[in-house]
């Protein structure tokens, strides 16, 4: 009796334990958004794909200058109205670039900000449309993105950042990089002692404007030739780490 | 008869373009080296043999670019003929306007390598020019040799190719 009244309340325990823990992850999740770790991203292919995975997420239907649904579908351009849709889709195929407007920064949960931060250093490629770059820094994990010689210019509503940083080596090699992006940003070089292996590193940052077929154009050009150095540059340091692992004393060795 | 000759004449001329043409074609086909380095002025300015401490003089560097429709795009290559601790080609455009803001830049670097090259930068902003960066270091060891840096830029080539202009967008 005593055993069966024990076990019974063990049992409600147990179950108002799982409903508190459902209940608080539920309070979470609306808060701090679904979490980044649910919707992780397949590796990126070695070559690139005959039509690369690039997003846009913003309010729809979307105009901002020149650059409208109608130009973003043509050049093949994933629509998405929020960040958990297009997190979903980015789970089932890897994503090339995304295309931010910047009205989707303010629905930004900040699960969501760390989904986005994890496929920037993927090396996926982020152009943020229509707010200034010092805006653009906290949502990428950044220190800064203007370099400390330029002025700041403050940009409107009809102009965008491009940006896109990947860096490839040994895990221990890379943690003696360090912040090499921000030493990069900030000195313009981030050369750095006692780096054992191959190791390559890559950052574009373009700014530009919305208000003319010729921009909108370049845009398309700046983000289409970053997707395809991303690419190459996983093939380069592949082929380096081969080398090197394949012929000591002959590959990459100096 | 007079057939016969132009027939003859004919023939001679397609003989004679298509010796050309294969001429051509075995050159460029045979030495992948020319073709890399083919580099026109104005749009190329290439520096080659250049000196790196503790290498010797084993460095490459150039910037290729041109003005197309209202565009000015280029890239820029930091090569060494062995490998190298550290190489780092970095291409910027700048626009001034009272202060100045880089339009587009590519920096790459990469370790134990023999070279990189940046992928196209590219600006329509008139007064644009594309200047590269290439900075080489011998040996992993940080107190070997110096590392050392070049400049070289388009448009025109060599017009401004200091690291004034790299570094903050002032003329050289």
């Amino acid at each position: 009796m005593i055993r069966h009244a024990f076990s019974g309340g063990m049992k409600g325990g147990m179950g108002f334990l799982l409903v508190g823990v459902l209940v608080g992850l539920g309070v979470l999740g609306l808060r701090e958004g679904l979490p980044a770790a649910l919707t992780p991203s397949p590796a990126h292919a070695a070559a690139l794909p005959r039509e690369p995975f690039i997003a846009f997420v913003g309010p729809l239907p979307f105009a901002r200058g020149l650059l409208t649904m109608e130009v973003l579908r043509a050049e093949g351009v994933a629509l998405f109205s929020g960040w958990v849709p297009l997190r979903l889709a980015a789970m089932g195929r890897p994503l090339d670039g995304v295309i931010v407007d910047g009205e989707a920064l303010r629905w930004m949960r900040p699960e969501d900000q760390k989904w986005l931060q994890a496929r920037f250093r993927e090396g996926v490629v982020i152009v943020v449309l229509g707010v200034d770059q010092d805006e653009v820094v906290p949502v990428l994990g950044l220190k800064r993105l203007r370099d400390p010689k330029e002025g700041v210019i403050p940009m409107g509503p009809l102009e965008y950042t491009l940006v896109y940083s990947q860096v490839l080596g040994e895990p221990e090699d890379q943690a003696r990089l360090g912040d090499w992006l921000g030493r990069l940003i900030e000195q313009g070089d981030s050369y750095t002692s006692g780096i054992r292996r191959p190791l390559f590193a890559s950052f574009r940052k373009a700014i530009g404007r919305l208000d003319s077929e010729q921009e909108v154009r370049l845009l398309f050009r700046r983000l289409h030739t970053t997707i395809d150095g991303a690419y190459d540059l996983r093939a380069q340091f592949e082929e380096a780490r081969r080398r090197w692992e394949g012929s000591p004393g002959v590959g990459g060795k100096p | 008869m007079r057939k016969v000759v132009r027939r003859i004449i004919g023939g001679v001329l397609i003989l004679g373009l298509g010796l050309v043409g294969w001429r051509i074609l075995s050159s460029r086909l045979s030495s992948p080296v020319a073709w890399a380095h083919d580099c026109p002025p104005p749009n190329c300015e290439d520096r080659h043999n250049l000196y790196v401490p503790g290498a010797g003089y084993v460095a490459n560097a150039w910037t290729y670019g041109y003005w197309f429709g209202g565009v000015l795009e280029g890239w820029g290559s930091s090569s060494s003929s062995r490998a190298l601790y550290y190489i780092f080609v970095g291409s910027r455009i700048w626009h001034c306007a009272g202060s100045c803001s880089v339009q587009d830049q590519y920096l790459d670097q990469c370790f134990y390598c023999t070279g990189k090259g940046t992928r196209s930068v590219s600006s329509s902003v008139y007064d644009a020019y594309i200047n590269t960066r290439s900075a080489y270091r011998a040996s992993p060891d940080p107190s070997g040799p110096p590392g050392v840096e070049y400049y070289t830029s388009v448009w025109p080539a060599g017009v401004m190719s200091c690291a004034r202009y790299w570094w903050s967008g002032q003329r050289c």
